[in-house]
Protein backbone atom coordinates (compact mmCIF):
# COMPACT_ATOMS: atom_id res chain seq x y z
CA UNK A 1 0.00 0.00 0.00
CA UNK A 2 1.33 3.64 -0.56
CA UNK A 3 2.03 6.42 1.78
CA UNK A 4 -1.55 7.56 2.77
CA UNK A 5 -1.83 11.06 2.85
CA UNK A 6 0.36 13.31 4.80
CA UNK A 7 -2.98 15.02 6.16
CA UNK A 8 -6.63 13.87 6.90
CA UNK A 9 -9.81 15.55 8.29
CA UNK A 10 -9.65 13.71 10.87
CA UNK A 11 -6.19 13.90 12.31
CA UNK A 12 -7.16 17.80 13.36
CA UNK A 13 -10.01 16.13 15.50
CA UNK A 14 -7.86 13.65 17.37
CA UNK A 15 -5.14 16.65 17.42
CA UNK A 16 -7.80 18.64 19.25
CA UNK A 17 -9.12 15.84 21.55
CA UNK A 18 -5.50 14.97 22.12
CA UNK A 19 -5.06 18.72 23.12
CA UNK A 20 -8.20 18.99 25.42
CA UNK A 21 -6.94 15.66 26.98
CA UNK A 22 -3.56 17.40 28.07
CA UNK A 23 -5.27 20.14 29.66
CA UNK A 24 -6.50 18.40 32.36
CA UNK A 25 -2.90 16.74 33.05
CA UNK A 26 -1.68 18.25 36.33
CA UNK A 27 1.85 17.88 34.56
CA UNK A 28 3.45 18.95 38.07
CA UNK A 29 1.85 15.97 40.02
CA UNK A 30 3.78 13.63 37.02
CA UNK A 31 7.19 15.58 37.77
CA UNK A 32 6.59 14.77 41.45
CA UNK A 33 5.42 11.18 40.46
CA UNK A 34 9.56 10.71 39.33
CA UNK A 35 9.95 8.66 42.24
CA UNK A 36 11.53 8.76 45.47
CA UNK A 37 14.93 7.36 46.01
CA UNK A 38 15.55 4.33 47.68
CA UNK A 39 17.30 5.52 50.37
CA UNK A 40 15.42 4.08 53.42
CA UNK A 41 15.57 0.39 51.90
CA UNK A 42 17.80 -1.85 53.31
CA UNK A 43 21.15 -2.30 51.63
CA UNK A 44 21.52 -0.24 48.52
CA UNK A 45 23.20 3.35 49.05
CA UNK A 46 23.07 6.39 46.21
CA UNK A 47 26.43 4.99 45.56
CA UNK A 48 25.14 1.92 44.28
CA UNK A 49 22.16 3.80 42.39
CA UNK A 50 24.38 6.39 40.41
CA UNK A 51 26.51 3.21 39.64
CA UNK A 52 23.37 1.28 38.31
CA UNK A 53 22.17 4.32 36.12
CA UNK A 54 25.73 4.13 34.68
CA UNK A 55 24.33 1.29 32.57
CA UNK A 56 26.00 -1.63 34.09
CA UNK A 57 23.03 -4.56 33.83
CA UNK A 58 20.83 -1.41 34.72
CA UNK A 59 17.01 -2.42 35.28
CA UNK A 60 14.02 0.29 35.47
CA UNK A 61 14.65 -0.28 39.21
CA UNK A 62 17.74 1.92 39.08
CA UNK A 63 16.55 3.66 36.34
CA UNK A 64 13.69 5.02 38.38
CA UNK A 65 16.23 5.67 41.53
CA UNK A 66 18.71 7.23 39.06
CA UNK A 67 15.67 9.82 37.36
CA UNK A 68 14.99 11.04 40.77
CA UNK A 69 19.04 12.22 41.32
CA UNK A 70 18.97 13.64 38.41
CA UNK A 71 15.94 15.61 38.50
CA UNK A 72 15.64 16.22 42.24
CA UNK A 73 19.14 16.59 43.33
CA UNK A 74 18.69 14.47 45.84
CA UNK A 75 16.08 16.42 47.81
CA UNK A 76 13.50 15.08 50.35
CA UNK A 77 10.57 12.74 49.47
CA UNK A 78 7.41 15.35 49.71
CA UNK A 79 5.68 14.44 53.23
CA UNK A 80 3.85 11.29 52.72
CA UNK A 81 1.37 11.94 55.94
CA UNK A 82 -1.57 13.65 54.12
CA UNK A 83 -1.75 11.10 51.38
CA UNK A 84 -4.73 9.05 51.58
CA UNK A 85 -4.56 5.12 51.69
CA UNK A 86 -5.75 5.06 47.60
CA UNK A 87 -2.64 7.30 47.03
CA UNK A 88 -0.63 5.45 49.11
CA UNK A 89 -1.30 2.33 47.88
CA UNK A 90 -0.60 3.59 44.51
CA UNK A 91 2.44 4.84 45.08
CA UNK A 92 3.01 1.61 46.29
CA UNK A 93 1.97 0.41 42.76
CA UNK A 94 4.59 2.23 41.22
CA UNK A 95 7.41 1.92 43.37
CA UNK A 96 6.91 -2.09 42.69
CA UNK A 97 6.73 -1.98 39.14
CA UNK A 98 10.14 -1.18 38.53
CA UNK A 99 12.90 -3.37 38.57
CA UNK A 100 13.87 -3.33 42.06
CA UNK A 101 14.61 -6.61 43.57
CA UNK A 102 13.60 -7.39 46.90
CA UNK A 103 13.79 -10.26 49.65
CA UNK A 104 10.66 -11.30 51.44
CA UNK A 105 10.46 -13.27 54.07
CA UNK A 106 7.57 -15.49 54.52
CA UNK A 107 5.75 -17.22 56.75
CA UNK A 108 2.29 -19.05 56.73
CA UNK A 109 0.08 -19.30 59.48
CA UNK A 110 -1.90 -22.17 58.98
CA UNK A 111 -3.92 -21.62 61.88
CA UNK A 112 -7.43 -22.57 60.33
CA UNK A 113 -7.75 -25.42 58.38
CA UNK A 114 -9.87 -25.81 55.59
CA UNK A 115 -13.60 -27.69 56.28
CA UNK A 116 -13.08 -31.36 57.44
CA UNK A 117 -15.77 -32.21 55.09
CA UNK A 118 -12.95 -31.53 52.03
CA UNK A 119 -9.90 -33.31 51.62
CA UNK A 120 -6.73 -31.32 52.03
CA UNK A 121 -6.17 -30.22 48.64
CA UNK A 122 -2.69 -31.82 47.52
CA UNK A 123 -0.95 -28.35 47.22
CA UNK A 124 -1.20 -27.52 50.92
CA UNK A 125 2.15 -28.79 51.70
CA UNK A 126 3.11 -25.61 49.50
CA UNK A 127 1.86 -23.39 51.89
CA UNK A 128 5.08 -23.09 54.16
CA UNK A 129 7.82 -20.31 55.43
CA UNK A 130 10.29 -19.46 52.89
CA UNK A 131 11.90 -16.73 51.34
CA UNK A 132 10.92 -14.94 48.21
CA UNK A 133 12.74 -12.41 45.58
CA UNK A 134 10.51 -10.01 43.93
CA UNK A 135 11.05 -7.98 40.97
CA UNK A 136 7.62 -6.75 39.92
CA UNK A 137 5.57 -9.35 38.51
CA UNK A 138 8.19 -11.41 38.55
CA UNK A 139 9.29 -13.39 41.22
CA UNK A 140 11.22 -16.65 42.82
CA UNK A 141 10.88 -18.72 45.86
CA UNK A 142 12.83 -20.52 48.04
CA UNK A 143 12.26 -23.33 50.80
CA UNK A 144 14.55 -25.78 52.51
CA UNK A 145 13.00 -29.05 52.93
CA UNK A 146 13.44 -31.85 55.82
CA UNK A 147 15.43 -33.85 53.24
CA UNK A 148 17.83 -31.39 52.84
CA UNK A 149 16.62 -30.13 49.07
CA UNK A 150 14.76 -27.19 48.52
CA UNK A 151 11.37 -26.69 46.94
CA UNK A 152 11.92 -23.64 44.30
CA UNK A 153 9.32 -22.31 42.43
CA UNK A 154 9.14 -19.28 40.36
CA UNK A 155 7.45 -16.57 37.87
CA UNK A 156 9.53 -15.25 35.21
CA UNK A 157 9.20 -12.44 33.18
CA UNK A 158 7.06 -13.95 30.32
CA UNK A 159 4.52 -14.93 32.65
CA UNK A 160 5.01 -18.40 33.21
CA UNK A 161 5.48 -19.98 36.29
CA UNK A 162 7.78 -22.79 36.71
CA UNK A 163 9.19 -25.13 38.98
CA UNK A 164 12.41 -26.29 39.52
CA UNK A 165 11.94 -29.90 40.60
CA UNK A 166 15.41 -31.38 40.24
CA UNK A 167 18.80 -29.49 38.57
CA UNK A 168 18.25 -31.91 35.27
CA UNK A 169 13.84 -31.32 35.50
CA UNK A 170 11.98 -28.30 35.37
CA UNK A 171 8.42 -27.53 35.13
CA UNK A 172 6.77 -24.77 33.18
CA UNK A 173 3.56 -23.37 32.85
CA UNK A 174 2.30 -20.83 30.48
CA UNK A 175 0.38 -17.96 31.27
CA UNK A 176 -2.73 -19.46 29.93
CA UNK A 177 -2.84 -22.06 32.20
CA UNK A 178 -4.41 -19.35 34.49
CA UNK A 179 -6.64 -21.84 36.42
CA UNK A 180 -3.71 -24.57 36.87
CA UNK A 181 -3.83 -25.66 40.80
CA UNK A 182 -0.08 -25.50 40.99
CA UNK A 183 -0.02 -22.62 39.24
CA UNK A 184 -2.12 -20.31 41.51
CA UNK A 185 -0.91 -21.92 44.30
CA UNK A 186 2.83 -20.96 43.14
CA UNK A 187 1.10 -17.70 42.55
CA UNK A 188 0.00 -17.07 45.90
CA UNK A 189 3.18 -18.04 48.11
CA UNK A 190 4.51 -14.60 46.13
CA UNK A 191 4.07 -11.14 46.96
CA UNK A 192 3.33 -9.42 43.49
CA UNK A 193 3.13 -6.02 44.10
CA UNK A 194 1.46 -4.44 40.83
CA UNK A 195 -1.37 -7.18 40.81
CA UNK A 196 -1.88 -7.22 44.37
CA UNK A 197 -2.18 -3.12 44.35
CA UNK A 198 -4.32 -2.77 41.77
CA UNK A 199 -6.49 -5.59 42.92
CA UNK A 200 -6.63 -3.36 46.22
CA UNK A 201 -7.73 -0.06 44.47
CA UNK A 202 -10.05 -2.16 42.52
CA UNK A 203 -11.86 -4.55 45.11
CA UNK A 204 -11.13 -3.17 48.46
CA UNK A 205 -12.38 -0.90 51.12
CA UNK A 206 -9.09 1.06 51.91
CA UNK A 207 -8.26 3.36 55.21
CA UNK A 208 -5.01 3.95 56.56
CA UNK A 209 -3.66 4.38 60.09
CA UNK A 210 -1.63 7.80 61.47
CA UNK A 211 2.35 7.21 61.61
CA UNK A 212 5.02 9.48 63.18
CA UNK A 213 7.49 11.11 61.22
CA UNK A 214 10.10 8.17 59.90
CA UNK A 215 7.35 5.32 61.03
CA UNK A 216 6.55 2.92 58.65
CA UNK A 217 2.70 4.16 56.76
CA UNK A 218 -0.05 1.41 57.37
CA UNK A 219 -2.47 1.21 54.96
CA UNK A 220 -5.56 -1.54 55.69
CA UNK A 221 -7.34 -3.08 53.18
CA UNK A 222 -10.74 -5.14 53.32
CA UNK A 223 -12.17 -6.90 50.72
CA UNK A 224 -15.32 -5.48 49.32
CA UNK A 225 -16.94 -8.16 46.98
CA UNK A 226 -18.72 -9.15 45.26
CA UNK A 227 -17.44 -12.90 46.91
CA UNK A 228 -14.25 -13.44 47.23
CA UNK A 229 -12.71 -16.73 44.80
CA UNK A 230 -10.15 -18.72 45.47
CA UNK A 231 -7.84 -17.46 47.73
CA UNK A 232 -8.95 -14.30 48.02
CA UNK A 233 -7.09 -12.02 50.48
CA UNK A 234 -10.04 -10.58 52.77
CA UNK A 235 -7.93 -8.30 54.80
CA UNK A 236 -4.59 -7.01 53.74
CA UNK A 237 -2.33 -4.68 55.75
CA UNK A 238 0.64 -3.26 54.25
CA UNK A 239 3.81 -1.00 55.59
CA UNK A 240 5.22 0.94 53.46
CA UNK A 241 8.71 2.80 53.40
CA UNK A 242 7.52 6.57 54.27
CA UNK A 243 10.21 7.52 51.59
CA UNK A 244 9.86 5.09 48.80
CA UNK A 245 6.49 3.52 49.97
CA UNK A 246 8.24 -0.30 49.05
CA UNK A 247 6.33 -2.99 51.07
CA UNK A 248 8.35 -3.54 54.12
CA UNK A 249 5.49 -5.82 55.41
CA UNK A 250 2.40 -7.27 53.74
CA UNK A 251 -0.18 -9.45 55.83
CA UNK A 252 -2.54 -11.00 53.84
CA UNK A 253 -5.41 -13.45 55.52
CA UNK A 254 -6.84 -15.59 52.66
CA UNK A 255 -9.87 -17.76 52.42
CA UNK A 256 -10.51 -21.00 50.32
CA UNK A 257 -14.07 -22.48 49.75
CA UNK A 258 -15.13 -19.53 51.91
CA UNK A 259 -13.03 -20.53 54.72
CA UNK A 260 -10.07 -18.96 56.23
CA UNK A 261 -6.85 -21.04 54.92
CA UNK A 262 -4.09 -19.24 56.33
CA UNK A 263 -2.82 -15.85 57.31
CA UNK A 264 0.66 -14.91 55.17
CA UNK A 265 3.14 -12.64 56.51
CA UNK A 266 5.84 -10.64 54.13
CA UNK A 267 8.46 -8.73 55.64
CA UNK A 268 11.14 -7.24 53.34
CA UNK A 269 14.86 -8.36 54.70
CA UNK A 270 16.62 -6.84 51.67
CA UNK A 271 16.66 -4.55 48.64
CA UNK A 272 19.25 -6.35 46.42
CA UNK A 273 20.21 -7.27 43.01
CA UNK A 274 19.12 -10.52 41.47
CA UNK A 275 20.60 -11.56 37.75
CA UNK A 276 18.05 -11.79 36.00
CA UNK A 277 18.43 -15.44 35.49
CA UNK A 278 17.47 -15.94 38.82
CA UNK A 279 13.69 -15.43 38.12
CA UNK A 280 13.58 -17.60 35.11
CA UNK A 281 13.45 -21.70 35.29
CA UNK A 282 17.20 -21.81 33.89
CA UNK A 283 19.15 -20.13 36.17
CA UNK A 284 17.85 -23.09 38.70
CA UNK A 285 18.92 -26.13 36.42
CA UNK A 286 21.54 -27.74 34.78
CA UNK A 287 22.29 -27.01 31.14
CA UNK A 288 21.03 -29.83 29.40
CA UNK A 289 17.59 -30.06 31.95
CA UNK A 290 14.91 -31.37 30.64
CA UNK A 291 12.15 -29.16 30.97
CA UNK A 292 8.13 -29.79 30.94
CA UNK A 293 5.60 -27.99 29.61
CA UNK A 294 1.73 -27.86 28.81
CA UNK A 295 2.86 -29.77 25.49
CA UNK A 296 3.39 -33.00 27.93
CA UNK A 297 0.73 -33.23 30.55
CA UNK A 298 1.19 -36.46 31.62
CA UNK A 299 5.13 -35.98 32.28
CA UNK A 300 4.17 -32.74 33.78
CA UNK A 301 2.04 -34.34 36.14
CA UNK A 302 3.71 -37.06 37.21
CA UNK A 303 7.13 -35.24 38.21
CA UNK A 304 4.37 -32.98 39.90
CA UNK A 305 3.57 -35.49 42.16
CA UNK A 306 7.17 -36.58 42.57
CA UNK A 307 7.57 -33.13 43.70
CA UNK A 308 4.94 -32.43 46.21
CA UNK A 309 5.82 -35.86 47.58
CA UNK A 310 9.09 -34.21 48.82
CA UNK A 311 7.01 -31.02 51.09
CA UNK A 312 5.63 -32.21 54.42
CA UNK A 313 2.25 -33.46 55.02
CA UNK A 314 -0.02 -30.58 56.43
CA UNK A 315 -1.45 -31.45 59.82
CA UNK A 316 -4.07 -28.75 60.67
CA UNK A 317 -2.36 -26.81 63.47
CA UNK A 318 0.88 -27.26 62.80
CA UNK A 319 3.54 -24.87 60.87
CA UNK B 1 11.75 21.31 44.50
CA UNK B 2 9.27 21.14 47.08
CA UNK B 3 6.38 21.28 44.92
CA UNK B 4 8.20 19.51 42.43
CA UNK B 5 8.36 22.16 40.22
CA UNK B 6 11.55 22.26 38.17
CA UNK B 7 14.80 22.20 39.35
CA UNK B 8 16.43 22.60 35.91
CA UNK B 9 16.00 21.83 32.61
CA UNK B 10 14.49 18.44 32.43
CA UNK B 11 12.44 19.50 35.14
CA UNK B 12 11.23 21.81 32.98
CA UNK B 13 11.21 19.29 30.10
CA UNK B 14 8.88 17.02 32.30
CA UNK B 15 6.30 19.76 32.53
CA UNK B 16 6.38 20.79 29.06
CA UNK B 17 5.76 17.40 27.50
CA UNK B 18 3.65 15.44 30.43
CA UNK B 19 0.26 16.56 29.16
CA UNK B 20 0.30 15.40 26.13
CA UNK B 21 2.16 12.06 27.06
CA UNK B 22 -0.68 11.22 29.65
CA UNK B 23 -2.85 12.16 27.78
CA UNK B 24 -2.15 9.54 24.87
CA UNK B 25 -1.22 6.92 27.46
CA UNK B 26 -4.57 7.24 29.00
CA UNK B 27 -5.88 7.16 25.49
CA UNK B 28 -4.49 3.14 25.03
CA UNK B 29 -4.62 2.13 28.43
CA UNK B 30 -8.18 4.06 29.21
CA UNK B 31 -6.58 3.66 32.64
CA UNK B 32 -5.34 6.78 34.58
CA UNK B 33 -3.59 5.06 36.98
CA UNK B 34 -1.64 2.79 34.53
CA UNK B 35 -1.30 5.59 31.95
CA UNK B 36 0.37 7.55 34.54
CA UNK B 37 2.18 4.91 36.00
CA UNK B 38 3.73 3.83 32.19
CA UNK B 39 4.64 7.42 31.73
CA UNK B 40 6.33 7.93 34.70
CA UNK B 41 8.06 4.81 33.88
CA UNK B 42 9.14 6.39 30.39
CA UNK B 43 10.19 9.25 31.90
CA UNK B 44 12.36 8.00 34.17
CA UNK B 45 14.08 5.65 31.72
CA UNK B 46 14.72 8.77 29.43
CA UNK B 47 16.02 10.87 32.24
CA UNK B 48 18.51 7.87 33.19
CA UNK B 49 19.50 8.69 29.59
CA UNK B 50 19.65 12.34 29.67
CA UNK B 51 23.28 12.47 28.95
CA UNK B 52 22.69 10.36 26.09
CA UNK B 53 19.78 11.85 24.56
CA UNK B 54 19.20 15.25 23.11
CA UNK B 55 15.77 15.89 25.14
CA UNK B 56 14.94 19.42 23.86
CA UNK B 57 15.46 17.94 20.36
CA UNK B 58 14.10 15.00 20.43
CA UNK B 59 13.12 13.80 23.43
CA UNK B 60 9.50 13.99 22.82
CA UNK B 61 9.45 11.97 20.26
CA UNK B 62 11.48 9.48 22.03
CA UNK B 63 8.95 9.42 24.61
CA UNK B 64 6.13 9.14 22.66
CA UNK B 65 7.88 6.11 21.02
CA UNK B 66 8.61 4.98 24.81
CA UNK B 67 4.98 5.26 25.55
CA UNK B 68 3.46 3.34 23.45
CA UNK B 69 5.64 0.65 23.45
CA UNK B 70 5.18 0.66 27.33
CA UNK B 71 1.11 0.74 26.92
CA UNK B 72 0.94 -1.71 23.59
CA UNK B 73 2.85 -4.30 25.99
CA UNK B 74 0.82 -3.37 28.74
CA UNK B 75 -2.54 -3.67 26.83
CA UNK B 76 -2.10 -6.46 24.23
CA UNK B 77 1.20 -8.37 25.03
CA UNK B 78 0.83 -9.00 28.44
CA UNK B 79 -1.80 -10.99 30.17
CA UNK B 80 -1.75 -11.40 34.15
CA UNK B 81 -1.67 -15.18 35.03
CA UNK B 82 -3.47 -14.79 38.15
CA UNK B 83 -5.33 -12.20 39.97
CA UNK B 84 -6.67 -12.23 44.03
CA UNK B 85 -10.00 -11.63 42.07
CA UNK B 86 -10.50 -12.74 38.42
CA UNK B 87 -11.82 -9.85 36.05
CA UNK B 88 -15.60 -10.79 35.12
CA UNK B 89 -14.10 -10.25 31.45
CA UNK B 90 -11.16 -10.05 29.45
CA UNK B 91 -12.54 -7.96 26.82
CA UNK B 92 -8.85 -6.59 26.02
CA UNK B 93 -8.64 -3.48 24.24
CA UNK B 94 -10.70 -3.80 21.06
CA UNK B 95 -13.90 -4.12 22.46
CA UNK B 96 -15.73 -2.35 19.68
CA UNK B 97 -18.86 -1.26 21.70
CA UNK B 98 -17.54 -0.11 24.66
CA UNK B 99 -19.83 2.65 25.98
CA UNK B 100 -18.24 5.70 26.97
CA UNK B 101 -17.82 6.58 30.49
CA UNK B 102 -20.77 8.54 31.07
CA UNK B 103 -19.79 9.47 34.75
CA UNK B 104 -17.08 10.95 33.16
CA UNK B 105 -18.85 13.20 31.09
CA UNK B 106 -19.17 17.48 32.22
CA UNK B 107 -22.61 18.62 32.49
CA UNK B 108 -21.62 20.94 29.20
CA UNK B 109 -21.12 17.65 26.88
CA UNK B 110 -23.58 18.66 24.61
CA UNK B 111 -21.81 21.97 23.44
CA UNK B 112 -20.73 21.78 20.45
CA UNK B 113 -16.67 21.57 21.10
CA UNK B 114 -17.24 19.08 24.29
CA UNK B 115 -19.66 17.03 22.07
CA UNK B 116 -17.38 16.63 19.20
CA UNK B 117 -14.64 15.80 21.78
CA UNK B 118 -16.82 12.74 23.23
CA UNK B 119 -17.72 11.85 19.68
CA UNK B 120 -13.97 11.37 18.84
CA UNK B 121 -13.19 9.61 22.09
CA UNK B 122 -15.68 7.20 21.75
CA UNK B 123 -14.63 6.72 17.87
CA UNK B 124 -10.95 6.35 19.31
CA UNK B 125 -12.22 3.89 21.54
CA UNK B 126 -13.57 1.67 18.67
CA UNK B 127 -10.51 1.35 17.29
CA UNK B 128 -8.09 -1.42 17.96
CA UNK B 129 -4.95 -0.18 19.55
CA UNK B 130 -2.48 -0.10 17.39
CA UNK B 131 -4.57 1.60 14.45
CA UNK B 132 -5.55 4.19 17.50
CA UNK B 133 -1.90 4.74 18.35
CA UNK B 134 -0.91 4.90 15.09
CA UNK B 135 -3.88 7.52 13.93
CA UNK B 136 -2.92 9.73 17.38
CA UNK B 137 1.12 9.70 16.53
CA UNK B 138 -0.18 10.99 12.95
CA UNK B 139 -2.19 13.55 14.33
CA UNK B 140 0.45 14.84 16.66
CA UNK B 141 2.84 15.48 13.74
CA UNK B 142 5.18 11.77 13.96
CA UNK B 143 6.17 10.78 10.75
CA UNK B 144 5.36 7.62 8.68
CA UNK B 145 8.44 5.82 9.99
CA UNK B 146 8.41 6.88 13.67
CA UNK B 147 5.05 5.83 13.73
CA UNK B 148 6.48 2.78 12.51
CA UNK B 149 9.80 2.45 15.01
CA UNK B 150 7.05 3.25 17.81
CA UNK B 151 4.49 0.41 16.97
CA UNK B 152 7.09 -2.28 15.93
CA UNK B 153 5.93 -2.52 12.30
CA UNK B 154 7.00 -2.09 8.80
CA UNK B 155 6.95 1.58 7.56
CA UNK B 156 4.26 0.15 5.16
CA UNK B 157 2.24 -1.60 7.67
CA UNK B 158 2.11 1.82 9.82
CA UNK B 159 0.35 3.65 7.02
CA UNK B 160 -1.86 0.75 6.69
CA UNK B 161 -2.85 1.35 10.23
CA UNK B 162 -3.51 4.87 9.84
CA UNK B 163 -5.00 4.97 6.96
CA UNK B 164 -7.78 2.10 8.31
CA UNK B 165 -7.60 4.37 11.24
CA UNK B 166 -8.73 7.34 9.47
CA UNK B 167 -11.47 5.66 7.47
CA UNK B 168 -13.08 4.40 10.46
CA UNK B 169 -13.02 7.63 12.57
CA UNK B 170 -13.86 9.41 9.94
CA UNK B 171 -17.20 7.10 8.95
CA UNK B 172 -18.39 7.53 12.93
CA UNK B 173 -17.71 11.33 12.86
CA UNK B 174 -19.35 11.63 9.83
CA UNK B 175 -21.91 14.20 11.21
CA UNK B 176 -18.80 16.40 12.14
CA UNK B 177 -17.24 16.52 8.82
CA UNK B 178 -20.86 16.70 6.27
CA UNK B 179 -21.03 19.89 8.76
CA UNK B 180 -17.76 21.14 9.39
CA UNK B 181 -14.87 20.47 7.34
CA UNK B 182 -11.84 20.19 8.79
CA UNK B 183 -9.63 23.63 8.78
Amino acid sequence: MSEPPDHHPVDDFVRQHLDREAATVDARAVLRRVHPVPAVEPARTRRLVWRWAAGIGVGAGAVAAACLLIVFGGGTPPAAHAATAAELVRDAKAAHSDATDRLYDVKVDRAAPPSRREPVPPFWPLLRDGRVWTRGEQFWFDSPLPDGRHGTFGRDGQGRVWVAVAPRLGLLYSPDETGEPLARVCNLMSLRGPTLMADMLDHYDLSREDAAPGEPLKVRATFRGPGPGEFAATRISLELDPATKAVRKAVQERLAGGEAVATFTFTLRETGRQPDAAYELRGHLDANARVVGPKDLPARDRARGEWLGRFPAWRPGTR
Amino acid sequence: MGDGGPSDDRGAWVLATAGRAVAYARSLLRDPHDAEDVVQDCYCRLLAKADVYDLPRDGAKLLMRSVTNACINRRVRRRPVFRLVRPVADGGDEVPDDPPDAAARPADEHAAGRELSVAVAAGLRRLPVQQRAALELKSLGHSQQEIADALGVSVTNAGVLVHRARVALASHLAPFLDADPAP
